[in-house]
C-alpha cells in the first residue's frame, strides 16, 4: 500500500520526520546537493514501495537509512567503470590532539571525507550517521569484520590527519605512550596483504 | 614514545561513543588495557571526543529550500488504498472467470472513481484564509487530538523539527496526526526534562493562515497559561504552544530566527 505501512506509519509523515537527517546523509555519502537531493527522493520512492516492511514506527529511523545506503550503493554501482580506479590514503597514524567542543572544519570535514574512496566513506557515515557498530556494519555490508574494522580505522585516521594537527609534544601525558605506530597492514579481497605504512593505493 | 599497536588502534577506532562497545569480543585487548593503561585510556577518550565532534559536525549540514515540498509532492500516493486493496485482492485470490471480471470491473471503477476525485482536486482552489482567532481554536482541538491516544513514537538522535533553527528545543517523540480539515500534519514534543508541555505542529495546508513568515504571530489561546506562536511558510504551517506557567514562549524561539 503506497500510503500506509504495516504499523499504520504514513510516507509523508516520515517524510516530514526524516527528510532532514536522510538528506544530511544522502550529502555526506555524496559530496553533493543535486546529487544528495536526487538520493534522498529516490530513497523516500523506494521507502513508499516497501513501506509494508516497516513493522515499529520506532526503527522508521534506521529504515530509512538503510534504504539510503541501498539506493546510493546502486548508484555506485551503474557508475563504477570496470576498472580499478587508484586512491591515496594515508594511514601512517600520529598522536591526534582532541577537538576543543565541535569547532571542526565542516569545509575541510567535507574535503577529507570526498578524498576517501567510496567504500570508505560509506563505513565512517555508517558508523557516524546510523550509529552502527563494527559488527553492524559488516553484517549489513556483507564483508568480514577485520575490514571494517581495518577501514574504519584508515577512514578515521585520514580524518584525523585533515582535521586536527599532530601533536607532537612530547610531554604530552596523552601523547607520551602514544605515537606512529607500526606499519599496517589489511588483507584484501584475494588474501594477499599489501603495506599500509605511508600510502595505500586501494583499488575499489 | 610507544606507538599504539595497529590492532589496538584499530579497536580505538572502531569504538563508538556512549556505547558499550568494549564489551565486544573483538575489543576485548582494548577493554582490558583501558583499564589498566592510562595512556590507552586517554587515547580511547580521546578518540571518543573526537568522534563525538565528528558527528556533531556531519549534521551540520543545511537542508535545501522546499526539499520537504518537493519531496511530499513526489511521494504523494498515486493509488488510492481502496484500488490497490481490491488489486491486492484480484492478485491473491483470481479464482474464477466471473471473479475475475468483477475485480477487474472494480478496479477500473475505483481508478475511474480516484481519477475524478483526483481531478477534481486538482482543479484550482481559492485557499481559504484562516483568521488567528479560527486559528487558536484549531491549536486547541489538535492539542486535544494528539493527546488522545498514546501514538507518539521517540524521537531519535537523528531527529530535528523541520522549523530550522527558529525553536530553540529538541522533540522528544513525535507522532502523525489528521486534522479535521483532512490537513496531515507531525506533532512533536519538545516538553524539556522537568519542566512543562512544549508542543511543536507542523502541519501541510493548502490554507492561508492568517499569521506572518517568522514566528512573531502570538494567538489568544482559550487555555489560560498557553503561549501559541505560529508562522507559516508556503504551505506549511507551524505552531509551537508553551505551557507558560513556569516557562515563557520567547524561550524557545530564536531571537532573529533564520528566514
Amino acid at each position: 500500500m503506497p500510503g500506509g505501512g504495516a504499523a499504520g506509519i504514513d510516507l509523508s509523515a516520515l517524510v516530514v520526520a526524516h527528510h532532514a537527517p536522510l538528506y544530511r546523509y544522502a550529502y555526506r555519502l555524496c559530496g553533493c546537493q543535486a546529487e544528495a537531493e536526487d538520493l534522498t527522493q529516490q530513497a523516500f520512492l523506494v521507502a513508499q514501495q516497501k513501506l509494508h516492511q516497516l513493522r515499529e514506527a520506532e526503527r522508521a529511523a534506521g529504515w530509512l537509512f538503510a534504504v539510503l545506503r541501498s539506493c546510493f550503493l546502486k548508484s555506485l554501482r551503474k557508475q563504477r567503470p570496470a576498472s580499478g580506479q587508484a586512491f591515496d590514503i594515508e594511514v601512517e597514524d600520529h598522536a591526534v590532539a582532541a577537538p576543543e567542543g565541535d569547532d571542526l572544519d565542516r569545509e575541510q570535514l567535507a574535503a577529507a571525507l570526498a578524498e576517501l574512496p567510496d567504500d570508505y566513506r560509506l563505513v565512517v557515515l555508517m558508523f557516524y550517521f546510523e550509529d552502527l557498530s563494527y559488527q553492524e556494519i559488516a553484517h549489513e555490508l556483507e564483508i568480514p569484520i577485520g575490514t571494517v574494522m581495518s577501514r574504519l580505522s584508515r577512514a578515521k585516521s585520514h580524518l584525523r590527519r585533515r582535521l586536527t594537527p599532530p601533536d607532537d609534544s612530547p610531554s604530552s601525558p596523552e601523547s607520551s605512550n602514544v605515537a606512529r605506530p607500526a606499519p599496517s597492514t589489511e588483507k584484501n579481497a584475494n588474501g594477499s596483504t599489501k603495506s599500509a605504512s605511508r600510502a595505500v593505493h586501494q583499488t575499489p | 614514545m610507544n606507538p599504539v599497536p595497529t590492532d589496538l588502534r584499530r579497536q580505538i577506532d572502531a569504538c563508538r561513543p556512549d556505547s558499550d562497545d568494549l564489551a565486544l569480543p573483538e575489543l576485548a585487548d582494548l577493554a582490558r588495557l583501558a583499564e589498566s593503561d592510562r595512556a590507552i585510556a586517554g587515547e580511547l577518550a580521546r578518540s571518543r571526543r573526537f568522534d563525538q565532534a565528528v558527528s556533531a559536525a556531519l549534521l551540520d549540514a543545511s537542508v535545501p529550500a522546499g526539499l520537504l515540498d518537493r519531496l511530499l509532492a513526489a511521494t504523494e500516493p498515486k493509488v488510492s488504498p481502496a484500488t490497490a486493496a481490491v488489486a491486492n485482492n484480484a492478485a491473491s485470490q483470481p479464482r474464477s472467470r466471473l471473479a475475475r471480471r468483477v475485480a477487474v470491473g472494480l478496479i477500473s471503477l475505483t481508478t475511474l472513481a480516484a481519477a475524478m476525485v483526483g481531478v477534481l482536486m486538482s482543479l484550482p482552489q481559492p485557499p481559504r484564509t484562516i483568521g488567528q482567532e479560527e486559528l487558536a481554536g484549531l491549536v486547541e482541538e489538535w492539542t486535544t487530538l494528539v493527546n488522545q491516544s498514546n501514538r507518539w513514537k521517540p524521537a531519535t538522535a537523528a531527529t530535528k523539527a523541520p522549523a530550522g533553527t527558529t525553536v530553540l528545543a529538541k522533540p522528544i517523540r513525535w507522532r502523525n496526526f489528521t486534522t479535521a480539515a483532512g490537513e496531515s500534519g507531525v506533532a512533536y514534543d519538545c516538553t524539556p526534562t522537568g519542566r512543562q508541555k512544549v508542543l511543536l505542529f507542523v502541519i501541510r495546508s493548502p490554507h492561508k493562515y492568517g499569521v506572518a513568515p517568522l514566528p512573531f504571530t502570538r494567538l489568544r489561546s482559550a487555555s489560560k497559561g498557553i503561549g501559541i506562536a505560529a508562522w507559516q511558510r508556503e504551505n506549511m504551517l507551524f505552531v509551537l504552544t508553551v505551557d507558560e506557567d513556569n516557562q515563557r514562549l520567547d524561550d524557545y524561539i530564536r531571537k532573529r530566527p533564520e528566514a
